[in-house]
C-alpha cells in the first residue's frame, strides 16, 4: 500500500478522508485517492456512505454523499432497495439542512439524489414535489404519502430559506444531468417524459421564490434553476416544458431592477435572447421595450457610455446587443418608432468613452450587431427593389453615424497610451478596425459611392485641421474601400480631392511633421488606388517622388517597394517615357540608401515592368542593359570578395549593402561570407527584374501558330543581352557551386522566362539552357533536374517546340547518367522523381525517343528504376512513379518501330509492374497514397489484354504482403476490378480490399 | 434554404462574435457587391513564436454545394512554401480531407486554427510539395531560410 494502510474502522476512513485536504506532496494526495477510491467501490461502500455522512465535519459528509454517487453509477440494486435508499438521502438532507451542514454537503446530497432519479424516476416520478413534502416534514421515510399531500404552492413558502434553496439545486441539478441524457435513445424516453411532468413543480416553486417573499438568495438559486431548465427545454424541445416556463420570463425581468439579482437575472436573459428566441411572447418583447425606456436602464445606459465598462455596465450593453439581435425585423422597419428609439440606443453604444478594446469592452460586440444589422438591410432592400429607400429617416439614416463613430474609435491614441497596451490589447485593437473594413465593404454596397465622398472629406478636413490620428483612420477606411469601387471613374473626381491636395507635400516632410503610422497608412493608399493613377496621370509623378523618398526610412521602405511595384506595374505604359529617370534614380539610391534585399528587389522589379512596356526593341533593351550592367556589377563585386582571405569591418559600405538592415553584423565578417550575401541580393535582384519583364496576362497569344512556321527572329542586341545574362548565371555558379541558395536562384531566374511567349532578355533560346543545365551542379542537382523538366514544357508551348527532338536528345542521357549513378532511387528521392519526371515527359513528346537512348540497357534501367521507386516508401517519389506508369501504358506512336518498343517495354515488364502494384494494395502502400496508385491499375485494366493474368499472379503470388484476405477474398478483389474496367469506381474497390488487408482498426493512422 | 447556406450564415455569424487574434476571414463579394457565402477570403496569422511569426498568410476557403457533408477545400493565394501544401496552393490537412478527419461539425474558426498550427508542425507523412518538403527533411537550415523569406514577403503592411 506504498505506507497508506488501509483503514479498518470508520475513525480510520474519516482520518485518512481528512488527510485528503491537508498539505501533502502530488504522490500521497493520490495514494489517498486511490485508498478511498478502492473502498468506495468496495461491498462495504453503502454503509461507509452511510456512517461518514452522520460524522460532523463537512469534508466527510460530503466524501460520504460522494460514495453514495459512485455506488449509484456502478452498483446494481432492486427497486426495494433503491426506494429505501431515497428516503435516507432525503432523510440526510433534512437532517445536514437541520444541523447547518455546509453548502458542498448539500449540493453534494442534492446530486446523490438527481444521480438517483436518474436510474429509478419511475419510483418517484414528481421528484421535486416529493422532496419539497419531506423537507417540510423534516424526514424522508414519509415519501410515498407526498402524493396526497397539499399542493405544492402550497407547501413551499412555508420552507425555511435553506430548504427552499436546496430545493432549487436539486432542481437545477436535475435539468443539467436531464440535458447530458441522450433524449433520442429509446431507453430513456420514459425519462425524459417525467422530467417534462416535474416543470410545472418546477415553475411553482421559480415563480414563488422570485416573488422575493424569501429573500435575493433564493431568488437567485432559483434563476439559477430556472436558467437550467430554460437550457434543457432550448435542446430539448417540448411544447408542455415551454409553456410552463414561460410565464416565468416576467418576474425574471423584474429582478433585473433588483440589485442583489441582477447579475443572475441579466445573464439568462441574454443567453435566452441569443439562443431562444421563440421562447419569448410579444408580452415579454413588450416589457422589455418598456424597460429599456425606464429611468433605470436609462442610468445604467449613461453609465456605459460614459465610460463604465465593469462588468455589471458591460453586462447591460450586451443584453441590449442581444434584444436588439432577436428584433432586427422591427428594428428595419422604420414606422416603427419604439424599436427605432432603441436602436439609437445602439448606436449609442458604438461611441462609448474609452480607447478601443483596451477599456471599451461594448464598441467590438455592438460594431457585430451593426454589421448583422446592415447585411440583414441589404438582403431585405435586394429582395424588394420597389421599395422606398429613404437615408434621411432611421434606420438609414443612422448608418451615416455609424460610420462616423466607427472612425472616430479607430484612430489611435497618443503613442505613450498605444505603448502602454500589452499585445493582446493591441492585437484586439488592430482585429477590431479590420472589423470596422468589414462592415465599411458591407455598407457600401448600400450607400455606394457616397461612402467615399464621407472618407474623401473626413480625410482632407483631418489634413487642414493637421489631426494626424483623424487622417490616419479616414485614410484607412478610405484605403478600405479601394476593392469595393467598381472600375471605372465614377469616384476619380472625389479621389482627386485627396490626391491632388496638399497631402503628398506634408508626407514628404517626414517623420518630424508627420507621424510613421500616419505615413505609412497614407502612403498604402497609393497602392490601394494604383488604378486611379493610371487614368489621372497628371498625379503619377508626386506619387511616385513620394514613395522613392519613402525608401529611405526603414519603417516605410518595405511597404512603399511594394507600393512602387503595384504602382509601375500598373502604370507601366505611361511611365516609359521616364524609364531614365527611373534608372538614374535606382542607380543612385542603390549606394545611397541602405535597403534591404526584398525592397531591392521589389524597385528592381518595378522599373523592368516599365521596361516591359518600352514599346520599341531598341530602347527598351538598351534600357535593360543599364538595369543590367547594375546588377552585374555586384555578381562581379561578389567574385572578387569570394577570394579574398581577410575580415571585412561592420562599417565597410560592402558590408553594409550586403545585408539587410536588422542583420548586420556588429563584428568583422570573413570576406566570403559578405560575398554570398552580396551574390544573393543581386541574384534576387536578377530574378525582380525577370519577373517585371514577363508580360501582363492579360496579353493576347497566339493559339492558331503552327509548329512549323514558327520562326522566331531574335536582333543581335537581344542575343547579346541574353548572353550576357548567362554569362553572369554560368560565373555565379561556378563561384559559388557549393550553396545551395544561390543555385536555387540560379535556377528560379532560369525558370522565369519558360512562362513567357514573346522574345525577351529571359526568353533564352533553348541551347543556352541546355549549355547551363548540363554543366556540374554539385549539391543543385536535383533543382537542376526539376528545371529541365520544366523547361521541356516551356518548349513544348512556346515558339521553340520545332527543337523539342533536339532538347531531349540532349538531356534525356544526362538525366540518365544522374540516375545511373544514383543506383537506388532512395539514396536521394528528390533527384530520383525529378529524374522520373523528366524521363516521363521526354518520352510523351518523343515516344521515338527510347528506341535511341544508348546504350540499349539504358532503357531498361529507366523501368527497372520506375519499379523500384513504385515500390519505394516514400509518397513524392511514389507518386511520380505511379504517373509515370500512367502515362507509360497509354503510350501510342504512329511510328512502327517505336509502338513495337513500346509494347516490347511493356510486356517485359507488365508483369513487375502488376506486381508492385498489388503489393502497394495488399498493404504496403499508405491509405492517403491509394487514389494515385489506382490510376495505373485502371489504365492497364483497360488498355492491356494481359492485364488479369498479370495481376492474377501477383495476387498469388507467395510475396503478397498480407495474410488476412484469403486466396477467395483475392481472386473476388480481382473480378471486381476487371469487371469495372478502368471506371472511377475502382478507386473505392481498392481501399476496401487495402482496409481488409491491412486488417481493421488501422484505418487512416497510416 | 439550402443546408449549405444556412450553416455558413451561422458561421459568418458566429464568426463575427468569436474568432481567433489575428485572424481574418469574410465572405467574398460578387460584382454587384453581393456576398458570396461558398467563397471566404481569409488571413492566417503565423503562431508568435514560431518560424513563421510576423507573416499573414492569405487563403481561401471554397465551400462546395455539399457542405458540411463534405470539407471546404482550402488554397493559399500565392501557392504557399510549406511540405503540405500542394504546388497549387491547396492545403493537405487531415481534418480538410473527407475521408480522413472530416466531420459536419468542424467550424470555419476550427479550420483556420487548424491551418495555423500547421504552419510550423508540417506532417511528413503527407507531402504535397517536394520543394519544401525536401528542404525539410534533408537541409533544415535552408529550410528555415526560405520560411522567413516567406514570412519577410508576407508581412502586414510591407
Amino acid at each position: 500500500m506504498d505506507g497508506i494502510p488501509q483503514p479498518a474502522s470508520i475513525d480510520e476512513i474519516e482520518n485518512l478522508v481528512e488527510s485528503l485536504y491537508q498539505p501533502n506532496s502530488p504522490a500521497v494526495v493520490s495514494r489517498i485517492q486511490e485508498s478511498l477510491q478502492r473502498l468506495q467501490k468496495s461491498s462495504d461502500g453503502w454503509q461507509i456512505a452511510d456512517a461518514l455522512l452522520s460524522r460532523s465535519s463537512d469534508n466527510v459528509k460530503f466524501f460520504g454523499a460522494l460514495t453514495f454517487v459512485v455506488k449509484l453509477n456502478t452498483d446494481t440494486i432492486d427497486d426495494d432497495a433503491a426506494r429505501l435508499l431515497v428516503q435516507k438521502l432525503i432523510s440526510w438532507l433534512a437532517a445536514s439542512l437541520e444541523n447547518g451542514a455546509g453548502s458542498i454537503v448539500i449540493r453534494k446530497l442534492c446530486s446523490a439524489l438527481v444521480t438517483h432519479y436518474i436510474h429509478f424516476s419511475h419510483l418517484w416520478p414528481l421528484c421535486v414535489r416529493d422532496l419539497v413534502y419531506c423537507l417540510d416534514l423534516n424526514k424522508g421515510d414519509v415519501l410515498d404519502d407526498a402524493k396526497d399531500s397539499a399542493p405544492i404552492g402550497d407547501i413551499f413558502p412555508s420552507l425555511t430559506p435553506q430548504k427552499a434553496i436546496s430545493v432549487a439545486w436539486f432542481a437545477a441539478a436535475l435539468a443539467e444531468e436531464g440535458e447530458k441524457i441522450d433524449s433520442r435513445s429509446s431507453k430513456y424516453i420514459a425519462l425524459h417524459e417525467r422530467l417534462v411532468r416535474n416543470s410545472q413543480d418546477v415553475a411553482t416553486i421559480v415563480a414563488i421564490s422570485l416573488s422575493g417573499s424569501a429573500g435575493p438568495r433564493v431568488q437567485r438559486d432559483a434563476i439559477d434553476a430556472l436558467h437550467e431548465w430554460m437550457t434543457y427545454g432550448e435542446r430539448i424541445p417540448n411544447d408542455h416544458l415551454t409553456s410552463n416556463l414561460r410565464p416565468l420570463l416576467r418576474p425574471t425581468i423584474e429582478c433585473l431592477l433588483v440589485d442583489d439579482i441582477y447579475e443572475a437575472a441579466i445573464e439568462i436573459l441574454t443567453d435566452a435572447l441569443n439562443n431562444w428566441q421563440s421562447f419569448f411572447s410579444k408580452d415579454d418583447y413588450d416589457l422589455l421595450y418598456s424597460l429599456f425606456d425606464s429611468d433605470w436602464s436609462q442610468k445604467r445606459y449613461q453609465e456605459l457610455v460614459q465610460g463604465d465598462f465593469d462588468f455589471a455596465a458591460v453586462k447591460f450593453g450586451l443584453l441590449m446587443i442581444a434584444f436588439g439581435d432577436a428584433q432586427i425585423t422591427e428594428l428595419l422597419n422604420p414606422k416603427n418608432e419604439r424599436a427605432q428609439r432603441f436602436l439609437a440606443g445602439l448606436l449609442g453604444l458604438l461611441a462609448a468613452q474609452g480607447h478601443l478594446v483596451a477599456e471599451d469592452k461594448i464598441f467590438v460586440p455592438a460594431l457585430d450587431f451593426w454589421a448583422t444589422l446592415i447585411e440583414s438591410m441589404t438582403d431585405d432592400l435586394f429582395s424588394d427593389p420597389e421599395q422606398p429607400i429613404n437615408w434621411n429617416i432611421p434606420p438609414l439614416s443612422f448608418l451615416m453615424q455609424v460610420v462616423s463613430h466607427c472612425w472616430r474609435k479607430i484612430q489611435y491614441p497618443h503613442i505613450s497610451v498605444y505603448n502602454a497596451w500589452d499585445s493582446t490589447e493591441r492585437v484586439g485593437f488592430s482585429d477590431a478596425r479590420k472589423d470596422v473594413c468589414d462592415l465599411l465593404q458591407t455598407m457600401y454596397t448600400l450607400a455606394g459611392d457616397s461612402l467615399i465622398t464621407v472618407f474623401v472629406d473626413l480625410t482632407t478636413q483631418s489634413l487642414s485641421n493637421t489631426a494626424w490620428a483623424e487622417l490616419e483612420a479616414a485614410a484607412f477606411c478610405l484605403g478600405s474601400l479601394s476593392d469595393c469601387l467598381p472600375d471605372n471613374d465614377s469616384c476619380d473626381a472625389a479621389l482627386s480631392k485627396v490626391f491632388g491636395s496638399q497631402l503628398f507635400d506634408l508626407l514628404r516632410q517626414g517623420h518630424s511633421v508627420v507621424p510613421v503610422r500616419t505615413r505609412q497608412t497614407c502612403l498604402s493608399l497609393i497602392e490601394r488606388y494604383s488604378e486611379y493613377f493610371v487614368r489621372r496621370a497628371e498625379f503619377l509623378p508626386a506619387a511616385l517622388n513620394l514613395l522613392f523618398g519613402a525608401l529611405n526610412e526603414s519603417h516605410l521602405a518595405g511597404p512603399s517597394a511594394k507600393s512602387i511595384y503595384r504602382l509601375c506595374s500598373s502604370c507601366r505604359s505611361i511611365l516609359t517615357p521616364e524609364v531614365g529617370a527611373f534608372l538614374e534614380q535606382y542607380g543612385m539610391i542603390r549606394n545611397s540608401v541602405p535597403m534591404d534585399s526584398l525592397t531591392e528587389e521589389r524597385v528592381v522589379g518595378a522599373i523592368a515592368s516599365i521596361i516591359q512596356a518600352v514599346p520599341e526593341e531598341q530602347p527598351r533593351l538598351s534600357a535593360f542593359h543599364q538595369l543590367l550592367m547594375l546588377i552585374a556589377s555586384d555578381i562581379e563585386k561578389a567574385i572578387q570578395l569570394k577570394s579574398i582571405t581577410f575580415m571585412l569591418e561592420p562599417s565597410d559600405p560592402t558590408v553594409m549593402r550586403a545585408f539587410d538592415l536588422n542583420q548586420l553584423p556588429t563584428h568583422p565578417v570573413p570576406g566570403h561570407e559578405v560575398a554570398l550575401q552580396v551574390a544573393v541580393r543581386a541574384l534576387r535582384c536578377l530574378l525582380g527584374a525577370a519577373k517585371g519583364l514577363q508580360s501582363p496576362s492579360d496579353t493576347p497569344i497566339n493559339l492558331d501558330a503552327d509548329e512549323t512556321s514558327i520562326t522566331v527572329k531574335i536582333s543581335p542586341e537581344l542575343e547579346q543581352i541574353q548572353t550576357n545574362i548567362m554569362s553572369v548565371l554560368a560565373q555565379t555558379k561556378a563561384t559559388f557551386h557549393d550553396s545551395l541558395q544561390v543555385m536555387s536562384d540560379i535556377n528560379h531566374v532560369v525558370r522565369a522566362g519558360f512562362s513567357e511567349t514573346e522574345p525577351g532578355p529571359f526568353v533564352f533560346p533553348p541551347q543556352m539552357v541546355v549549355d547551363l543545365l548540363t554543366s556540374p551542379w554539385q549539391v543543385a542537382a536535383p533543382t537542376a533536374v526539376n528545371t529541365a523538366q520544366v523547361f521541356l514544357s516551356y518548349v513544348q508551348n512556346g515558339n521553340y517546340r520545332g527543337q523539342m527532338r533536339q532538347v531531349i536528345d540532349q538531356l534525356l542521357p544526362w538525366v540518365i547518367s544522374y540516375i545511373g549513378m544514383l543506383g537506388h532511387p532512395s539514396n536521394d528521392p528528390e533527384l530520383a522523381q525529378f529524374s522520373l519526371e523528366f524521363i516521363q515527359k521526354a518520352i510523351q513528346r518523343c515516344p521515338d525517343v527510347l528506341s535511341r537512348v544508348q546504350p540499349h540497357s539504358n532503357a531498361e534501367y529507366i523501368f527497372t528504376f520506375a519499379i523500384e521507386m513504385l515500390n519505394g516508401k516514400e509518397p513524392l517519389p511514389k507518386a511520380a512513379a505511379a504517373d509515370f506508369w500512367t502515362s507509360f501504358i497509354t503510350l501510342k506512336s504512329d511510328d512502327e518501330g517505336t509502338q513495337r518498343t513500346i509494347e516490347g517495354a511493356m510486356n517485359q515488364f507488365g508483369p513487375t509492374l502488376a506486381q508492385s502494384l498489388i503489393q502497394n494494395i495488399g498493404g504496403n502502400a499508405a491509405r492517403s497514397e491509394l487514389d494515385k496508385l489506382s490510376d495505373p491499375l485502371k489504365k492497364l485494366v483497360f488498355q492491356n489484354v494481359h492485364a488479369r493474368q498479370w495481376l492474377e499472379a501477383a495476387l498469388n503470388d507467395d510475396s503478397f504482403p498480407s495474410d488476412k484476405v484469403t486466396l477467395a477474398d483475392r481472386s473476388m478483389f480481382l473480378k471486381k476490378i476487371t469487371s469495372l474496367r478502368g471506371s472511377r469506381a475502382t478507386n473505392q474497390v481498392v481501399k476496401e480490399f487495402w482496409v481488409s488487408c491491412r486488417g481493421t482498426g488501422l484505418g487512416y493512422t497510416s | 434554404m439550402a443546408l449549405c447556406q444556412m450553416r455558413l450564415q451561422e458561421e459568418r455569424k458566429q464568426w463575427r462574435k468569436d474568432h481567433p487574434f489575428g485572424f481574418w476571414a469574410r465572405p467574398l463579394k460578387n460584382k454587384d457587391g453581393v456576398m458570396d457565402l461558398k467563397v471566404w477570403e481569409c488571413g492566417i496569422p503565423g503562431k508568435d513564436k514560431t518560424l513563421w511569426e510576423g507573416g499573414l498568410f492569405k487563403m481561401t476557403m471554397t465551400f462546395p454545394e455539399e457542405y458540411p457533408t463534405k470539407p471546404p477545400k482550402c488554397k493559399f493565394i500565392p501557392p504557399l512554401f510549406h511540405p503540405n501544401v500542394y504546388p497549387s496552393g491547396t492545403v493537405c490537412l487531415s481534418i480538410l480531407n473527407e475521408e480522413e478527419g472530416w466531420k459536419p461539425a468542424i467550424t470555419v474558426k476550427q479550420i483556420a486554427l487548424g491551418v495555423q498550427d500547421l504552419l510550423d508542425n508540417p506532417n511528413p507523412e503527407s507531402p504535397a510539395q517536394a520543394e519544401a518538403y525536401n528542404l525539410f527533411k534533408k537541409d533544415r537550415v535552408e529550410y528555415e531560410r526560405r520560411v522567413r523569406r516567406v514570412v519577410k514577403e508576407n508581412a502586414p503592411g510591407s
